[in-house]
């Protein structure tokens, strides 16, 4: 194979300290997760293609990477892990009393398109409360994407919160047809907000009401929520009502999470997984092309694995969470070996048993295997980032510091 | 306050984008003084303008190089990814459309049947378009002078661009069928649409009030 196609397209390596910044990501998500009480699932990275279809829309099926095995069943590299854990609660756990709490660590596959600079393979943390049907639930998990963001240091950044029940409700009460219904929901996803005011145009609808679906679906929190909550009221029929006060029921209680900074009212948001049922979120960071995750509620999902349960979750993607580490200065500093030991030519012992003090008392040792000039080793040292030497000679231990090495 | 980037096509749109923005009351000011500059500073207002090839646009955007954009409709349908289509400037309007060589104007669709060989600098445009309609098409992806294929037995039947139709007369092409008609679009990322949604709605409104009523035309026919 030709040198530069060692790896397929969008997949990478980890090296050191890429690796590293991964693992301190997992390790500090899964402290979050643990402390709210989530447990974690690990599932297979691939499945039967027909599981995963249960789940996620047509455009995350054809990005999708698709296999056969060996009796050629068609499996699928998982494009996102919500579905598996729906697959897992109504299946595996359907004998145990729910509620559940669960959350992964996991890598996902999508096959991007070409020059978006996005990577196919890419990890993402989540978290799901399963058979909770309340708002109460909706709270938690967006308390928690924030208690993610929090514990990573990460303080510029803003929670965008919608009701896509609440968006079905007032096109229902509009008397739209389906098929207008459906075009405007589409208009939405795709974002074109050309194409939804010409199609509210054609809709045969009042000005006036055309004015109004416009303000809802396009004005993205302007305004204090409850001053926005307030005027809606008076306009929407009692189905559109209700989920309304459900909205105004989660913000009370993010405000109790102490969270209500971060959040602001949004309906105009409409996520591009087709399961979501209820309220949806979405977290943007400055200087961030996209959302650096989001969830929502998805009370039908469960239903396709025969076992109908309430669910919301959330993803919080590993690559954007260190974009935005890195630019609001959260990181913590690369770690290197402490102390590079040198032996006496001939006689490890004494240099071995520095070596498993130090070790013992958690330092990062590493022996010098090469017979070469001290001069080599201190080269080796600064390039590795490691601060002190210990050269061993008779009984003598010399400490020397390393220069830095830029 | 947050400076929002706008980025602006090179071309034929940049005129029209540059008096929509003035008009809107960014204070631009006249092209001598910022001359070969790609990028115009405006410190007292917090908007810096790029002028990138008009291609570009979309990415600049999606990727939040760019709070916002100005780019033909023809272009963003090309352009994959996630970005708000916010306002039609109702400017640079012209067509998207399917020519042929005069003498294959009534049986091309036939041909089609038979795999038709189509040249286009909108590749991903035409090969939807020729979905939907149900013919077999061979995509051949050109960077211009798409007009010449036909002559030159590079494809049977060209997707481009007309405003007038006199490129398409002289090379003795027939327009056979609208894709879509275009005009130039104000777009944002849709991130900054929503964290700096206080800058960015007022100047969307100020655009509209100078553009509504001025200028129609240029509705969308295709459904991309």
């Amino acid at each position: 194979m030709a040198r530069g196609e060692l790896l397929p397209d969008g997949v990478r390596d980890y090296l050191a300290e890429d690796a590293e910044r991964h693992r301190y990501l997992e390790r500090e998500l899964s402290t979050v997760f643990k402390r709210w009480g989530y447990a974690e699932v690990i599932t297979p990275c691939f499945e039967f293609y027909e599981h995963l279809q249960a789940g996620v829309g047509r455009r995350v099926l054809e990005n999708a990477y698709k296999f056969c095995d060996n009796r050629g069943r068609i499996l699928a590299l998982r494009p996102e892990m919500t579905t598996p854990i729906a697959r897992v609660t109504a299946t595996s756990l359907a004998g145990g009393q729910g509620p559940w709490r669960l959350f992964y660590l996991a890598n996902v596959f999508q096959v991007q398109k070409e020059g978006s600079g996005h990577l196919h393979e890419f990890y993402q943390a989540g978290g799901e409360i399963l058979g909770v049907p309340s708002i109460g639930a909706d709270a938690e998990i967006i308390a928690l994407a924030v208690a993610c963001l929090d514990q990573l240091g990460i303080s510029q950044y803003k929670v965008g919160i919608g009701q896509v029940a609440f968006l079905r409700s007032i096109l229902a009460d509009a008397q739209l047809s389906q098929e207008e219904g459906e075009a405007i929901m589409h208009c939405l996803q795709e974002r074109n907000l050309v194409r939804l005011e010409r199609t509210l145009r054609a809709t045969g609808l009042s000005g006036e009401e055309q004015n109004f679906l416009w303000e809802v679906l396009t004005k993205h929190g302007n305004g204090s929520f409850e001053a926005v909550l307030s005027n809606l009221l008076n306009q929407v029929g009692e189905k559109a009502q209700e989920e309304l006060l459900q909205v105004e029921k989660l913000f009370r209680a993010l405000a109790a999470y102490g969270v209500e900074d971060k959040i602001y009212l949004d309906l105009g948001i409409v996520r591009n997984l087709d399961y979501y049922t209820g309220v949806i979120f979405e977290i943007y960071g400055p200087g961030l092309g996209h959302p650096v995750g989001g969830g929502g509620r998805y009370d039908r999902l469960l239903a396709n694995f025969g076992r109908p349960l309430p669910a919301t979750g959330f993803a919080l993607g590993f690559p954007e969470l260190l974009d935005l580490c890195v630019s609001q200065g959260t990181l913590p500093p690369a770690t290197a070996t402490d102390y590079l030991v040198i032996p006496e030519p001939d006689n490890y012992t004494a240099a071995l048993i520095k070596a498993r003090e130090l070790r013992r008392e958690g330092y990062r040792v590493e022996i010098e295997l090469r017979p070469v000039a001290l001069d080599q080793s201190l080269e080796y040292a600064a390039q590795r980032g490691i601060r002190e030497v210990i050269l061993l000679t008779g009984d003598e231990i010399e400490i020397i510091p390393v220069k830095k090495n830029d | 306050m947050d400076v929002v980037n706008i980025a602006l096509p090179k071309g034929r749109l940049l005129e029209p984008s540059l008096a929509v923005l003035r008009s809107a009351g960014v204070p631009i000011p006249p092209a001598e003084e910022w001359g070969r500059s790609a990028v115009i500073d405006l410190e007292d207002a917090a908007i810096r303008l790029f002028i990138i090839r008009d291609d570009d646009v979309p990415t600049y955007v999606i990727q939040g190089a760019a709070d916002l954009g100005v780019v033909g409709k023809d272009v963003l349908m090309e352009a994959e990814g996630d970005l708000f289509e916010l306002f039609d400037l109702k400017e640079g309007f012209c067509r998207l459309v399917v020519a042929v060589p005069a003498h294959l104007q009534e049986d091309y669709k036939k041909r089609g049947s038979n795999h038709l060989r189509v040249v286009t600098k909108y590749p991903r445009t035409a090969a939807q378009y020729f979905r939907r309609v149900g013919v077999l098409a061979e995509i051949i992806t050109v960077q211009g002078s798409t007009e010449l294929a036909p002559k030159v037995g590079l494809a049977d039947v060209v997707v481009d661009l007309v405003s007038t139709g006199r490129t398409l007369r002289e090379n003795q092409l027939v327009e056979v069928e609208e894709i879509a008609r275009c005009t130039a679009r104000l777009v944002a990322n849709p991130v900054s649409y929503r964290l700096k949604s206080d800058r960015i709605w007022p100047l969307v409104e100020k655009i509209r009030e100078q553009v509504d009523g001025k200028n129609p035309g240029g509705e969308e026919k295709c459904g991309s």
